[in-house]
């Protein structure tokens, strides 16, 4: 098979002596390279896992609201914080027991068939009376009773946190 | 036609009226009325051009040893002027529009009643056509036909669009002004104003981007052709990113 044929060309390369080193500032403050021992360094991780989804830090705030209308290239600044640090009080009126609760606490907490339930049925009046006592009963085990009185005290009201929470796992 | 010689003759009071007298009177008045008929002619003369308002037209008649006389412009719609009261003799008929070369031609008035003038004007200049909301690439083609020169093109907002190249958005922009106006002649420079609607850009809903990981909002953020602004991550210490 012939090659095509091609014009020659001269090309000129400048390449310094020294290698371009990249420099990271913190704070104004040359951050430098630290001494590690690659060895020990692997040792660490391997006695470490990665840390639970609950830990990652969500978006609590941003300054752009949900649902405002902005042009293309608008900027969003966002607020991170741990599950572990949100509390049920972001969700406005909430049942007292679980107002100082963190929604990392109770998302660890739930169990699975649970963690189903509430994810396959975000109306609390689409389940089956099965469903709504394993909510119930994984609720008893948070010290949430759901027997009435206020608005948000009663079951429909825990259950929306419950799928409310689900973003944060 | 000539007028007989009259004999003024005048009575004294008592003095008989004979028959004669008063047929002399009677035929005298007569000729007269009819020698004013005769000598005194009207001509209609009809524009013909189609691409030219009738009314724009002067139609004027004139000769050596009289003032000139402009005919009545079109009453009612048609396109005939009408030149009055023309005595015997014989004139130029001048038909002259802007745009347009003089027409003339000679008419000779006798006795007998004149015959209806046709006269066609023939386009001296090109004449601006009506191009309101023509889309603007069918406007210049048309000009550019016409031979006519499209000096300025302007949009809604008073930007300019160049001419000779407009923009993408520009070309099937209705004129909405043009000068000169529809049916005047081009003597200069066309320029038309089109509709060009200002760009608008498209308002995006800011989504909600509570729960989500900071990877997972800066692709949220990302598709939805914003921009990830300042990251704070609230643990009891503050980091900046």
């Amino acid at each position: 098979m012939a090659l095509p044929t091609r014009l020659s060309q001269n090309l000129t390369l400048e390449v310094s002596d020294v290698p371009k080193v990249t420099q990271v500032t913190r704070a104004g403050q040359l951050v430098r390279a630290p001494n590690l021992d690659n060895e020990n360094v692997a040792g660490l991780i391997d006695r470490l896992v990665p840390p639970p989804r609950t830990a990652v830090p969500r978006v609590v705030s941003q300054s752009v609201p949900a649902g405002a209308l902005v042009s293309r290239g608008t900027a969003v600044d966002l607020v991170l914080v741990s599950p572990v640090d949100v509390t049920f009080e972001v969700f406005g009126k909430v049942h007292p027991a679980l107002v100082t609760k963190s929604v990392a606490s109770v998302l660890t907490a739930m169990p699975a068939p649970v963690t189903a339930i509430v994810n396959a049925k975000p109306d609390p009046a689409t389940l089956t009376a099965a469903e709504r006592d394993s909510v119930a009963t994984f609720l008893n085990t948070q010290h949430v009773a759901t027997a009435g009185g206020t608005a948000e005290n009663a079951f429909e009201s825990v259950y929306g946190r419950l799928v409310d929470i689900q973003v944060f796992k | 036609m000539q007028l007989n010689p009259f004999i003024a003759k005048l009575v004294n009071p008592g003095e008989p009226l004979t028959a004669q007298a008063w047929n002399d009177l009677v035929n005298a008045i007569d000729d007269t009325h009819k020698f004013l008929l005769a000598t005194t002619h009207t001509l209609t003369v009809t524009i013909t051009n189609t691409n030219l308002d009738p009314a724009t037209v002067r139609v004027t008649a004139s000769r050596s040893d009289a003032p000139p006389i402009e005919a009545v412009r079109p009453i009612g719609g048609d396109a005939v002027h009408t030149l009055s009261e023309l005595e015997v003799g014989t004139y130029t008929i001048r038909a002259s529009a802007p745009g347009f070369q003089d027409k003339t031609t000679t008419v000779t008035v006798g006795d007998t009643p004149l015959a209806p003038l046709s006269l066609a004007l023939d386009v001296a200049q090109p004449i601006m056509p009506d191009l309101f909301g023509a889309p603007l690439t069918d406007a210049l083609t048309a000009l550019a036909t016409l031979g006519a020169t499209v000096s300025r093109v302007l949009d809604f907002s008073g930007n300019d669009v160049p001419p000779a190249s407009p923009p993408a958005e520009a070309v099937q922009a209705p004129v909405l002004v043009q000068h000169p106006p529809p049916g005047v002649p081009i003597t200069g420079g066309v320029g038309l104003v089109v509709a060009i609607a200002p760009k608008v850009e498209s308002a995006i809903e800011m989504p909600s981007l509570a729960g989500l990981t900071e990877v997972e909002a800066r692709k949220a953020i990302e598709q939805a052709g914003l921009v990830v602004g300042r990251v704070k991550v609230m643990s009891g210490t503050e980091v900046d990113r």
